[in-house]
């Protein structure tokens, strides 16, 4: 997990000595973090990568994935949030809306296609 | 900078879905700045809204994806957390999937924020009593289902007239609880005033008046009128496999319905032919341990006793029983009906302590939820009083089936299959005890009307005959012996070529 991790981070975004300097600088300030410490060194290398790729992300795609966390981590469609958007439904609760609706226009900020 | 470059998650080109690695999916929820609690209720909202409440095939499809991530979002939300009409939707994804409880839940709250927001009388107020009433039937709470349903239809009928659409499915709703409670005349006569008043008012191939006949067919059915059944369960499975398509949930019920049906009427190759199609699309569409899975697993495997395979029914209905306990509780009447049925396999088998023990638990659990003079009550009394006469309790049988006939009688009328039946083994209790005369009295007139009701060349009919051989074997009388069991085996060899 944490190889293939690296492995597609380097290739698309930096040679292989910035990542070397990335990750050290990132696993100083995890192990300086409190929720952290007294983890293995392995595991802590494994959240550093994906701190890494996750700091670089744009704002959409970081909501994205924190929204993933709360659905089941398989078979998550992007139908679902096309047809919410898409919905005429309204819900009574005008304040529960208004985030719903500004929920789902951030996400659409993003680039269409999440994936490529 | 896009996700799917950093192997944080994964994108499936095929299903168009993506998928993250538990370890990140876990992580990737400590990154979160604001509340949680919040975001699922966001979360929930959404996934409400995705869809619309009609149950199209491709809406119950659709509906049945959300499922895992509701219960992922749900999590630890409670039911006054969440919008009414969030809930409505959520509950419609538990119910398709046969989580009633969950359902439940669900739609006590919504009714509750109803009646506390718009009143006791507003439509939306009616209609989340009709959701909630519909889920105590399905859960066998039939009691608490026709007092919802009946204070729904008294205030439609004040507020809405006789003849509106949501009036006629409270009727229809009544109608079904009536069913569920063995009262089918009282069912058939509300049926048909709401299937002419559909057929008038929506058409003749209207979701909903192809709904009223399927449930009229279904009256028919447990009134033991499998002709009249029968013809109405095929212009609703027609239409509905044309209408709807094959696959959709309601043209399967109709399927299975239809299958019943040639099994009572004797039709086994048709019955199994039929019940194996439903089955395979019900555990494809709904899954395994869904109700009406069950429920299908549960019809072939009488077919399979009805046609001598022991063994394949004994394997599905231990099945079927574990899963509908630990689905819909021990005392289900779906699940009284399977052990019922398993009892009536471990007879066949010979296995009968064991026929005796289930039957004698599923005859005090009939009795404590509709009461001694039911007919699901007297069909187990009936089939408990078999068990005695093959153990050779010829006088615990006697007793039992004279006074499971008489009632029946009056409960059921004299012409009706279980009633029949409960006769003709009465027949063959008598002759055992050497009461040869009333014996052949008794098969006599069961033959007649089990001609007239069930036709002459129906299984049920053909052992009552060989039965009457039988006695006139032990009378002496060879010559009339002989002339039925010949009419028996034509009968047989007529049907078989």
């Amino acid at each position: 997990m944490a190889i293939a991790q690296a492995g597609a981070f380097i290739h698309c975004h930096s040679s292989l000595r910035e990542y070397r300097e990335l990750y050290q600088r990132e696993r100083d300030n995890l192990l300086q973090n409190e929720e952290t410490q007294g983890k293995d060194p392995y595991e802590l290398a494994v959240y550093s990568t994906w701190k890494l790729s996750y700091d670089k992300l744009d704002p959409p795609a970081r909501l994205f994935l924190q929204i993933c966390s709360l659905l089941h981590h398989e078979g998550i469609s992007e139908e679902m949030f096309e047809k919410a958007a898409l919905s005429q439904l309204r819900l009574d609760d005008s304040e529960l809306q208004d985030k719903v609706t500004n929920l789902l226009n951030q996400l659409g900020k993003q680039d269409s296609d999440w994936s490529s | 900078m896009r996700l799917g470059s950093h192997s944080l998650i994964e994108y499936d080109q095929q299903n168009h879905t993506y998928s993250i690695h538990p370890l990140v999916h876990h992580w990737s929820g400590t990154t979160m700045k604001g509340s949680r609690h919040d975001m699922q209720r966001l979360i929930l909202a959404i996934i409400a809204i995705s869809f619309p409440l009609t149950r199209t095939d491709k809406d119950i499809k659709y509906r049945r994806k959300l499922l895992k991530h509701t219960t992922s979002s749900i999590a630890s939300l409670k039911p006054e957390d969440i919008n009414p009409l969030v809930g409505m939707h959520i509950g419609r994804i538990y119910d398709e999937a046969g989580r009633l409880k969950e359902t439940e839940a669900l739609e006590v709250m919504v009714m509750e924020k109803r009646k506390r927001v718009l009143g006791d009388d507003h439509p939306h107020t009616l209609t989340s009593m009709d959701s909630l009433a519909g889920t105590y039937f399905q859960q066998g709470r039939w009691g608490e289902a026709e007092a919802l349903v009946l204070v729904v239809l008294e205030k439609r009928k004040l507020v809405l007239g006789d003849d509106h659409s949501d009036t006629l499915k409270s009727m229809r709703n009544l109608a079904l609880t009536y069913s569920s409670q063995d009262r089918w005349s009282d069912a058939e006569a509300l049926l048909l005033v709401v299937l002419e008043k559909r057929k008038l008012v929506l058409g003749d191939e209207h979701p909903d008046t192809l709904q009223s006949m399927g449930n009229l067919a279904l009256t028919y059915f447990y009134q033991g009128r499998w002709k009249e059944a029968e013809v109405l369960q095929v212009v609703v499975m027609e239409k509905r496999t044309r209408l709807l398509g094959e696959d959709h949930p309601h043209t399967l019920i109709s399927m299975g319905n239809l299958a019943c049906t040639y099994k009572n009427q004797g039709r086994l190759d048709h019955s199994e032919a039929l019940h194996l199609v439903v089955l395979e699309k019900s555990k494809r569409l709904l899954g395994d341990v869904h109700p009406n899975t069950l429920v299908e697993m549960g019809n072939l495997a009488s077919t399979y006793r009805k046609q001598g395979c022991l063994k394949d029914a004994e394997a599905l209905e231990v099945l079927v029983l574990e899963k509908s306990k630990q689905l819909l509780g021990d005392d289900h009447p779906d699940t009284l009906v399977d052990m019922g049925q398993l009892a009536s396999t471990y007879k066949e088998q010979g296995r009968l302590k064991d026929a005796e023990a289930l039957e004698l638990v599923v005859l005090e659990k009939w009795k404590r939820l509709l009461g001694d003079d039911s007919p699901s009550t007297l069909r187990i009394m009936s089939n408990l009083a078999v068990t005695y006469w093959k153990q050779g309790r010829y006088n615990d049988a006697e007793v039992l089936q004279v006074a499971t006939m008489e009632k029946t009688k009056m409960v059921l009328g004299d012409k009706h299959p279980w009633t029949l039946e409960n006769m003709a083994n009465l027949a063959n209790t008598y002759r055992d005890q050497g009461r040869l005369k009333d014996a052949e009295v008794l098969s006599a007139d069961v033959i007649e009307k089990m001609k007239r009701v069930l036709g002459h060349g129906h299984p049920d009919t053909l052992m009552s005959m060989l039965s009457l051989a039988a006695t006139y074997r032990d009378l002496g009388r060879l010559d009339d012996a002989e002339v039925l069991e010949v009419m028996v085996d034509e009968h047989r060899k007529r049907h078989e070529g």
